[in-house]
């Protein structure tokens, strides 16, 4: 078994008491450009709470960071420097014992305890970044963990018990703070409405226009099965516009091997999926829509066996006036200074 | 298994740029042919390596992930109620017996038209036309799958590299195809073993023998059958007009078949 060496220039930041549910380090945009050999990026579900974050913290918003699903989770800081806290509600945070604020950076020095409770909701995911940046080694591209490959991240794995995390040397002293105003920080609830683009096999040659709009007017439940790889919805049989997959297989749903989209909403047979980031880059299946890029943060804070989903078409304009909103939030000006 | 793969330059048009390398180092030794740049298919042709794969029909592993699926998913869906994917595939194929279905795998060259899926999961279809077998894949999908999975859906037979969910029928377990924290010193530039353009062959072993081979894999001390070789689009060509009719009987029984069978 190795271990991660310490990159040159890094120091200790962060040790593992509690790591939670699978807490995993990411980056963004993530493995990019390696899809024609079956890598999809990895990096965070929720781009914006993570990009958020970071940006708190005065670090590129793509530097790598934690994701705690379900927030469960509990840390010695061992330098000075600054931490932020963003995603999921309902979570208790504190810091030596003083609740603290998410969506605003914050102080910390070597010895605070950092205690993140359960995460009630709304939301899932909780993203912590550390001034500089988490410092493990990038593989093929990117410090973002890919579970499935047990590649990147922190050992190719997610942390556990006594993990020391380190940070970039820069990010130690670093101490003006700020926070997302309360206008522009995403809305989390329990009744999610999602972005989606139509197809590229949606109706009329898969789905019939009745199942079309089914696939809007539904309000689809979150399976428990859903992680990283994928979200699932419940079982739905739709009519579709065809009687079987031909060649491909006898499911209507079953296509020749194709790539996929990151976002992709599957029709694998009669469940639907909406892919994830540590999802498989292709396969036979129909993908009746696409998540816009813009809106897929909403995905990695779906809470399994909770949550439910309408899916709202959009077109490629809005797509890109949402990606836009996006950046709005994340510009460091558009951030208050406390 | 015996897979030819594609090095180097094409023999037409010697371009070596099809698909990008990911290693700083790596030379353009090992980029590979470019079978869409081509643009006169009848006259291309290419060097080749090929490489041997072991496989095993129904091990341990392929019934375990069958039956969670039972457990977990769905236990009355029709092609997992024996216990298995075979059977049920030798019905979708109208095929005889499980021996017949074995001959089929076992007496193709398999050929890897794209890679995807998890890393280095090559997508194989049969170069003979009346090697082609066809399956439906899984509804809903299975969530867990071992590395080395051997399985089918539509007329693709695919590898899996890695634990990972699928959707496929399986039908049998080989070696491990992708390397990407441990390097084989096949796989020390590459993590992928089958890249586009190869082409497999199946050998059957017996479990006990698999379990060893894999394991000598595992030490490091296993080196893969991968043979330099010469593929011809224009032979192939010709190879499959000559068979056409028997290819349109062997697909006219399956599809008869397959219409009796009940789709999961």
């Amino acid at each position: 078994v190795s271990t991660p060496r310490r990159t040159y220039g890094s120091v200790s930041a962060l040790e593992v008491i509690d790591p939670g549910l699978q807490t995993t380090v990411q980056d963004h945009p993530g493995r990019c450009g390696l899809q024609a050999l079956g890598f999809f990026p990895a990096g965070p579900t929720d781009h914006l709470a993570f990009r958020a974050a970071n940006v708190l913290v005065g670090n590129p918003p793509g530097a790598a960071a934690l994701e705690i699903p379900l927030g469960q989770f509990q840390a010695v800081i061992l330098y000075s420097g600054l931490i932020a806290i963003c995603g999921a509600s309902g979570s208790e945070i504190t810091l030596n014992g003083e609740p603290v604020r998410t969506w605003e950076s914050l102080a910390v020095s070597a010895g605070d305890v950092l205690r993140c409770g359960v995460a009630r909701g709304p939301g899932f995911r909780i993203y912590l970044a550390l001034s500089g940046g988490i410092a493990v080694p990038e593989v093929m591209g990117s410090k973002s963990t890919f579970l499935v490959g047990e590649i990147g991240g922190f050992d190719g794995r997610a942390l556990a018990k006594a993990d020391v995390l380190d940070v970039a040397a820069d990010g130690v002293g670093r101490s003006a703070r700020r926070r997302v105003p309360v206008s522009l920080r995403p809305t989390y609830t329990e009744r999610w409405e999602i972005e989606v683009l139509r197809g590229p096999h949606a109706d009329p040659d898969h789905l019939t226009a009745e199942d079309y709009e089914e696939l809007l007017s539904t309000d689809w439940r979150v399976d428990l099965n859903s992680d990283r790889v994928a979200t699932r919805f419940h079982p739905h049989r739709f009519r579709w516009a065809r009687r079987n997959g031909g060649e491909a297989g006898g499911h209507p749903s079953n296509l020749l091997d194709g790539s996929y989209p990151l976002g992709g909403v599957l029709a694998y047979g009669d469940v639907l999926s909406i892919l994830g980031p540590e999802s498989h880059t292709s396969g036979g299946f129909a993908v009746v829509a696409t998540v816009a890029t813009a809106s897929l943060w909403k995905v990695g804070q779906l809470r399994p066996g909770r949550d439910a989903v309408r899916l709202r078409e959009i077109d490629l304009a809005t797509a890109a006036s949402l990606q836009r909103h996006t950046e709005f939030i994340l510009d460091p000006r558009h951030m208050e200074r406390l | 298994v015996v897979s030819s793969r594609a090095l180097r330059a094409c023999a037409r048009c010697s371009s070596t740029s099809t698909l990008r390398s990911w290693t700083r180092g790596r030379s353009s030794t090992h980029s590979r042919t470019c079978t869409k740049r081509c643009r006169r298919p009848r006259r291309w042709s290419c060097r080749a390596v090929a490489s041997r794969c072991r496989w095993r029909s129904t091990t341990r592993r392929s019934r375990e992930a069958v039956n969670r699926y039972r457990i977990t998913t769905r236990p009355e869906a029709p092609n997992v109620v024996e216990g298995n994917n075979i059977d049920y595939i030798v019905r979708y194929n109208g095929l005889p017996d499980r021996d017949a279905f074995y001959a089929r795998v076992l007496g193709a060259e398999w050929w890897n038209a794209f890679t995807g899926f998890y890393p280095g999961l090559p997508s194989l279809l049969p170069l003979d036309p009346r090697s082609e077998l066809v399956a439906p894949k899984y509804n809903p999908a299975r969530t867990w799958t071992p590395e080395g999975a051997v399985a089918i859906g539509g007329p693709c037979l695919v590898i899996h590299p890695l634990e990972s969910p699928g959707s496929y029928q399986l039908f049998g377990r080989t070696l491990p195809i992708s390397a990407l924290v441990r390097r084989s010193r096949n796989q020390r530039l590459d993590p992928v073993l089958i890249e586009p353009g190869d082409r497999v062959r199946f050998e059957r072993v017996e479990e006990a023998e698999l379990i060893e081979i894999r394991r000598q894999v595992f030490e490091g001390g296993y080196d893969y059958r991968i043979e330099p070789g010469t593929y011809s689009v224009g032979d192939h060509l010709a190879e499959s007009a000559r068979s056409e009719g028997e290819a349109a009987t062997s697909c006219a029984t399956r599809r008869a078949a397959a219409a009796r069978v009940k789709v999961p």
